[in-house]
């Protein structure tokens, strides 16, 4: 039984907090959550170049880890809402992650619209607030 | 029900994302055909917009009015959606549209390029409320 789209997405922003509040073993199992091949955009993000390989994942990720060391902690997602589209391979999810407060702690709203065959990523892409 | 048949939530989010981009390009006859595609009760929340939502056909109207003047730069002019894809939901009265609204620019403006994903409930062929996930424009 191949992981859904909707746990592919759980576990990838599962991770991402993971990988945000310093652990850095992290890398490598969010790189594993897209496929060899893919294709991940940030149309949000001015002059961001897209991802297309899962070696540009990792290194991407490993970039995360090294520019936040010293972690954010508590980083999570909330008010997730998952939404499975007519196509079984596409899910659009939005959530924001959160960290401190409700008030006065970090926003960042988010949209990803993500392709997912046999359990892996093959296209995504996250529109961030992050680039405000 | 009414005798007439309700236009689909795809037909109400295509004409929504096309009718804000002849809007902001100067069509004001648009104000309120837009507003007329919203609920009299709704709510819309824009992404960056820490602002109260908007919560009637009332308010969206008087947002809509004020769009002409606040987009008057070259930039916006020829303004238009898009790379559209719309994604229908298991929910069928959610749909997602993800666009970019594109400008032509002008001399030393550079094209407007805006990537956005709304996210629409239609129901009765009226919107009860969407999530506007676009940065800011203006």
């Amino acid at each position: 039984m191949t992981r859904t789209p909707q746990a592919t997405f759980n576990e990838l922003v599962y991770r991402v907090s993971a990988l945000v509040a310093g652990y850095s073993g992290q890398v490598q199992r969010l790189a594993e959550l897209y496929a060899e091949k893919t294709h991940v955009s940030f149309p949000m993000t001015p002059d961001a170049q897209p991802l297309r390989t899962r070696a540009e994942l990792r290194a991407h990720f490993a970039d995360v880890a090294s520019r936040l060391r010293g972690g954010v902690a508590g980083m999570r997602a909330e008010d997730v809402r998952i939404h499975q589209t007519t196509d079984p391979e596409v899910i659009v999810a939005e959530f924001r992650y959160q960290a401190g407060q409700p008030e006065g702690g970090l926003r960042l709203p988010n949209v990803f619209v993500m392709r997912v065959r046999d359990g892996e990523i093959i296209e995504s892409r996250d529109y961030s607030a992050s680039a405000a | 029900m009414t005798s007439t048949i309700a236009p689909t939530p795809r037909e109400v989010s295509l004409s929504l994302v096309d009718g804000v981009a002849k809007l902001v390009a100067g069509d004001e006859s648009q104000v309120d055909r837009l507003a007329g595609l919203y609920a009299e009760q709704t709510h819309v929340v824009y992404w960056g917009a820490p602002d109260e939502p908007f919560r009637s056909r009332d308010e969206l109207c008087a947002h809509f009015a004020r769009v002409p003047a606040r987009f008057s730069a070259p930039r916006f002019r020829g303004f238009r959606a898009d790379n559209i894809r719309v994604h229908e939901t298991g929910d069928p009265e959610l749909i997602v549209a993800e666009f970019t609204y594109v400008g032509d620019g002008d001399g030393d403006e550079p094209p407007m390029n805006l990537p956005c994903c709304f996210v629409f409930r239609v129901r009765d062929g009226e919107i009860v409320g969407s999530r506007d996930y676009v940065l800011g424009a203006g």
